[in-house]
């Protein structure tokens, strides 16, 4: 068994990085799709001021941040669903007055040592005790059950709430529960990742993941994996080199970020110079469009004044010139 | 009450006409709007299965307002309003109306497929732990070839023309299995290709007995497939007729009224050149069923 694993803090840490690892962009995706990539640091903020009065009261700061989030969550949503332009500043102050609240009522706690406030802010592998381990453990599986199941209607809410509420879904509800696994994300995320950075772990490996997707529901395995990966590879990495394993997780996504993005532009360019599209092209062709048409490799070409078109994306591409053996079927 | 369609082998959208005796929509003096303030008032109607409605009328004439009023996406104040018999408040079977918003592009945030945006027609008949089965992915797929993109069914959709991406929300709201079509401007910001090739859409759709309300400015691109045209101006309706009396109506409204101003409505022409798809001589076209 390598070193690593013979310590009982640090397979808690290993374990509770997995599930957090898991959940976060299983949740995120739906944030970035809504166009809501920093709701979650906001929600972080905000649950400071939980741990916080938590701590302060001598609460399991576990269940005070949960309720902080939650109510912080519904809250947004609610000032979301009013769809007001002072919203965004009615959210700024909640998140600002949270994280404001949290530094000063840590100050005038007992065990409000600033190492304390750091491990909440940044995360601490050391200190995730045997009982955080299991309520993490619950509500991270809890939040991965519920955001599975509700994923087709979260996405199609998502995609186009109008159409949404006009076939009966309940849109404000999904919303709201969507806002709230938010908040549960959060509070389970920071021993490992911490507060500050929660979001990033929520957002970054979806990023990753929309650049090399072809679909929503490969983008959000991807996610997953790569999420689980920087996770516990984070975590190792933090235990051996001695660093906060927030930001050891979050720069591990962010390099593989940086890859998949220079990986696509490179993708990009030489696809590019392979594929010629045809021009200026207003006739849309079909199976009833009147033009021969040639099968080959998987897909039809449509023959038109003597060009090959096949359909490409929303364009059409060129493909190379009529060959002799290929006879087009006329219609 | 309605023409059978020719030979759908089976009914992916709005095809039959079973809804019984009552109409689909039915409208007695009814006003719609938002937060108390009616926008479309007095509006008295029935719309029988196997119609095709225009509902034509300019900018902020209330058009839209009335047919999101029918999908409850706004405030029914007055007047009674029942769909397939229900009253529109206790209304719930909302799968039953196929919704095909005006848009102009497609939400891009996040990569989705052509088939996962028609697979959303899919959730009012699946559970919520249920997956798209093979059933719904027949129907999707079937839906996808009705509207001519079923070979782009694993493309991210935000790749797609405009015109297209709108043939995507006719495919997502036809997954539904609807028993009728409430279209938003279906052809309105889309190239002359494309919206002769979503026109050739609502023909084939028309063939087949749909019942649709399309919302639009543009009459020239459907005026073949049309058996109805509701004209609103100003909150209320002031034409209700068959396209031939619509013409009639206009042509004395011109000659009585010179220089009166038809709004965003151009001159009706004769039915457009005949291709394939937009013949009507299989129709009954009887709306007052």
């Amino acid at each position: 068994m390598p070193e690593i694993l013979t310590f009982d803090f640090m397979q808690h840490a290993l374990l509770a990085a997995l599930l957090v690892g898991i959940a976060a962009p299983m949740v995120g995706v739906f944030l970035v799709q809504r166009r809501l990539s920093l709701i979650g640091d906001g929600m972080g903020h905000v649950a400071l001021a939980g741990v916080a009065v938590g701590v302060f009261t001598h609460q399991a700061p576990v269940l005070t941040a949960l309720v902080f989030a939650i109510v912080a969550a519904v809250g947004i949503e609610l000032v979301r669903a009013r769809g007001r332009t002072s919203g965004d500043v009615a959210l700024a102050v909640m998140f600002y007055g949270g994280i404001a609240l949290g530094v000063v009522v840590f100050s005038l706690s007992a065990d409000g040592t600033p190492t304390n406030l750091d491990s909440y802010l940044f995360g601490s592998i050391s200190t995730t005790t045997n009982t955080d381990l299991q309520q993490f453990a619950v509500l991270a599986i809890v939040v991965v059950g519920v955001t599975w199941a509700l994923r087709p209607r979260l996405f199609a809410v998502a995609n186009d709430e109008e159409y949404s509420r006009a076939t009966g879904l309940r849109v404000t509800a999904l919303n709201i529960t969507l806002a709230v696994l938010t908040a549960v994300t959060v509070v389970v995320s920071m021993r490992v990742v911490g507060l500050l950075l929660i979001s990033a772990l929520m957002i970054v490996p979806n990023a990753t993941a929309q650049l090399v997707a072809g679909s929503f529901r490969s983008a959000i395995r991807i996610a997953v994996i790569i999420g689980a990966f920087c996770a516990v590879g984070g975590v190792t990495t933090a235990y051996y080199v001695n660093t906060p394993p927030g930001g050891t997780i979050v720069l591990m996504a962010i390099a593989l970020f940086l890859a998949a993005a220079s990986y696509n532009a490179l993708r990009g360019r030489i696809a590019g110079r392979r594929h010629l599209e045809a021009e200026q092209h207003e006739h849309e062709h079909g199976p009833d469009c009147g033009h021969p048409t040639i099968e080959h490799d998987h897909h039809v070409d449509y023959l038109h004044d003597g060009h090959r078109h096949a359909p490409h994306e929303g364009h059409y591409d060129e493909h190379h010139p009529l060959e002799t053996h290929e006879d087009p079927v006329k219609h | 009450m309605t023409s059978t369609s020719p030979a759908p082998e089976h009914a992916t959208a709005a095809t039959t006409g079973a809804s019984g005796a009552s109409a689909i929509v039915s409208l007695r003096g009814a006003s719609f709007g938002y937060a108390n303030r009616a926008v479309v008032s007095g509006v008295t109607l029935d719309i029988h299965a196997g119609e095709v409605v225009a509902i034509l009328g300019p900018n902020g004439s209330g058009k839209s307002t009335l047919v999101k009023g029918l999908l409850g996406l706004n405030d029914h104040l007055l007047g009674e309003a029942a769909l397939f018999g229900t009253p529109i408040d206790r209304f719930r079977n909302h799968a039953r109306l196929g919704y095909v918003p005006q848009r102009h592009t497609l939400s891009t945030s996040v990569r989705a497929t052509v088939a996962e945006i028609v697979a959303i027609g899919r959730l009012p008949h699946q559970s919520w732990l249920g997956r798209p089965n093979h059933e719904d992915r027949r129907i999707i797929h079937d839906s996808l070839a009705v509207v001519g993109l079923d070979d782009r069914s694993t493309v991210d959709v935000s790749t797609l023309s405009g015109g297209q991406q709108r043939r995507v929300l006719i495919a997502r709201a036809l997954a539904a299995q609807p028993d009728v079509l409430i279209m938003d401007e279906p052809t309105a910001g889309v190239d002359l290709a494309s919206q002769e090739v979503l026109s050739q859409v609502l023909a084939r759709l028309a063939r087949r007995g749909a019942t649709m309300l399309i919302v639009t400015h543009e009459l020239q691109a459907i005026r073949g497939v049309l058996t109805r045209i509701l004209q609103i101006h100003g909150g209320q309706v002031t034409f209700d007729g068959t396209p031939d009396d619509h013409d009639r109506a206009l042509g004395e409204s011109r000659s009585g009224h010179d220089g009166h101003h038809h709004d965003d409505e151009s001159v009706p022409a004769p039915f457009p050149s005949a291709g394939p798809l937009d013949r009507v001589d299989h129709r009954n076209g009887g709306h007052r069923a």
